[in-house]
């Protein structure tokens, strides 16, 4: 009994010694979206991002949406026709759902001006385009 | 110690050992080296394409890519004459993906020192071109990566509208090995990559006022593997795994702190704007809502924002912009819709018309930003 006891016990050291060594990704994966920004972008004055209205927004599996999406310059991968951000161009690309990447400057800090998410990648066609 | 003791310890390290082998083996590749199956193109074939490419990308190498034989469907443009869309017989499920390895070829007729070009958009964007090009031509476009809501589009300066969208994606008919990703740009590491690369600024702190010894979270982008945060005189070494958030504990003196960190892409410090933490024995907890009134509200209505730890004057941020000095009152804070910063753009916008749409809020007061955004519905 005395060596069941140790034996478990070794082996759960050993377990718990070696499980911390693996980690899962923080950040979900990329979603598809597409659709056609409406209004002229917001600078984000703490961020040096662009908040986006587009409206339809098309997100993978669901009905058209309406909503704001962030484009970070050189974090979000710039792909041709390169427009991004211009109103009634069409975009389609990839996004992180939930990450907050517009910030407004206040008077001690910054505050999120909230979005859907943050562009990981994407393209556009001509404004104007369908 | 007992033999079977030492015998039970032997077999329990090898079992780890097992294990670790297990987890953390690099796996031989299968990649295999036959060449995938292309069986089901979409094909162009327009009249005269003359216009100048508005892409300016190199051609892709055109070996090894099998044309698919004209036979199939006729489709007319209905704008151009001479155009047609043939798609072949037996490509017939159309779906809105295009798988890796999806052949889309492209045929025109041109003039002297024409070009050619063709974009497959979806979730992945990429687009090819020939230039200098005459006479009878075929462009043949492997798709580099799965294109969720995949269509093909050529801008206008090649092609008419009327041909733009047509979708054909393939079955899966060559090998999973081919589906292997190797550049890393369009994923989620990749974007990883990218924040870490960016010019390093901070924009979020959280708590804003903290108890000695307590969590501060920043957020920014630019962010390295290692970091020095500085709190007023203090030096804190902090690790970053996403690039663009990481903790620190606050100081043990109590005090007003102004925060900005260094790194290999330089410092976040902006004389200007400072970002501050304030560490005191007491901290004003972080603002939480509780509930939105109406929900759904309409756009000219006056919503009350139920909830805990709000300031006499807090900013109000939504999807549809921002209110600042906004008084609260026994724990509710209320405001017109309408006096939103952007919202009256927003209204304008014709797609909005009799839509519902969900529209996030955040809280900040003197205690700091709230934690989470919280979701109501607005109908325009």
């Amino acid at each position: 009994m005395k060596t069941a006891k140790t034996f478990i016990t070794l082996l759960f050291v050993l377990i718990i010694i070696v499980a911390p060594l693996r980690a899962d990704a923080l950040i979900p994966p990329l979603l598809p979206f597409g659709g056609w920004p409406d209004i002229i972008p917001i600078p984000c004055t703490c961020s040096a991002s662009l908040w986006s209205w587009f409206g339809p927004l098309y997100l993978a599996g669901s009905v058209p949406l309406t909503g704001p999406l962030v484009y970070v310059p050189y974090a979000t991968l710039p792909l041709a026709d390169f427009l991004i951000t211009i109103p009634a161009t069409p975009h389609l690309g990839a996004y992180i759902p939930g990450v907050q990447a517009c910030w407004m400057y206040a008077v001690f800090g910054c505050f999120p001006l909230p979005s859907i998410g943050v562009m990981g990648f994407v393209g556009t066609g001509l404004t104007g385009g369908i | 110690m007992k033999r079977k003791t030492i015998f039970l310890l032997a077999a329990s390290f090898c079992a780890v050992l097992i294990l670790v082998a297990y987890v953390f083996w690099t796996r031989p590749s299968t990649k295999k080296t036959e060449l995938p199956i292309f069986d089901n193109c979409l094909v162009f074939q327009s009249g005269d394409v003359d216009k100048p490419c508005y892409i300016n990308n190199p051609s892709p190498v055109q070996t090894n890519i099998p044309t698919t034989k004209p036979s199939g469907v006729d489709l007319s443009s209905g704008e151009l004459a001479s155009s047609t869309i043939r798609i072949p017989i037996e490509c017939n499920g159309s779906t809105s993906v295009f798988e890796k390895n999806d052949c889309v070829t492209k045929t025109a007729i041109t003039k002297k020192d024409a070009s050619l070009c063709t974009m497959v958009s979806g979730s992945l964007a990429q687009s090819v071109c020939l230039r200098y090009v005459a006479g009878s031509v075929t462009l043949n476009i492997p798709v580099q990566n799965q294109s969720y809501d995949a269509f093909l589009r050529s801008n206008s300066s090649v092609l008419p509208s009327a041909i733009q969208n047509s979708v054909v994606s393939s079955s899966n008919t060559y090998l999973s090995s081919f589906l292997t990703q190797t550049d890393d740009s369009l994923t989620t590491n990749g974007f990883i990559k990218r924040l870490r690369k960016s010019s390093l600024v901070l924009f979020g702190i959280s708590p804003y006022q903290i108890e000695p010894g307590g969590i501060v979270t920043l957020q920014g982008t630019g962010f390295s593997e290692t970091n020095e945060v500085h709190v007023g005189g203090y030096m804190i070494t902090a690790t970053s795994d996403d690039g663009f958030s990481l903790s620190f504990p606050a100081p043990s003196s109590l005090g007003e702190y102004d925060v900005w960190i260094t790194n290999a892409n330089g410092s976040s410090q902006i004389s200007e704007r400072p970002m501050k933490i304030v560490v005191t024995t007491n901290p004003t907890p972080l603002p939480t809502v509780v509930s939105v009134s109406p929900n759904p509200a309409e756009y000219g209505d006056t919503i009350t924002v139920t909830g805990n730890n709000f300031s006499n004057k807090n900013i109000v941020s939504t999807s549809l912009g921002v209110m600042e000095n906004v008084t609260s009152s026994g724990g509710t804070i209320s405001i017109r819709l309408s006096d939103i910063s952007f919202a009256s753009q927003i209204k304008d916008i014709p797609y909005m018309k009799g839509r519902r749409t969900p529209i996030l809020l955040y809280i900040k007061s003197d205690g700091g930003v709230s934690k989470e955004a919280y979701s109501f519905d607005v109908q325009f």
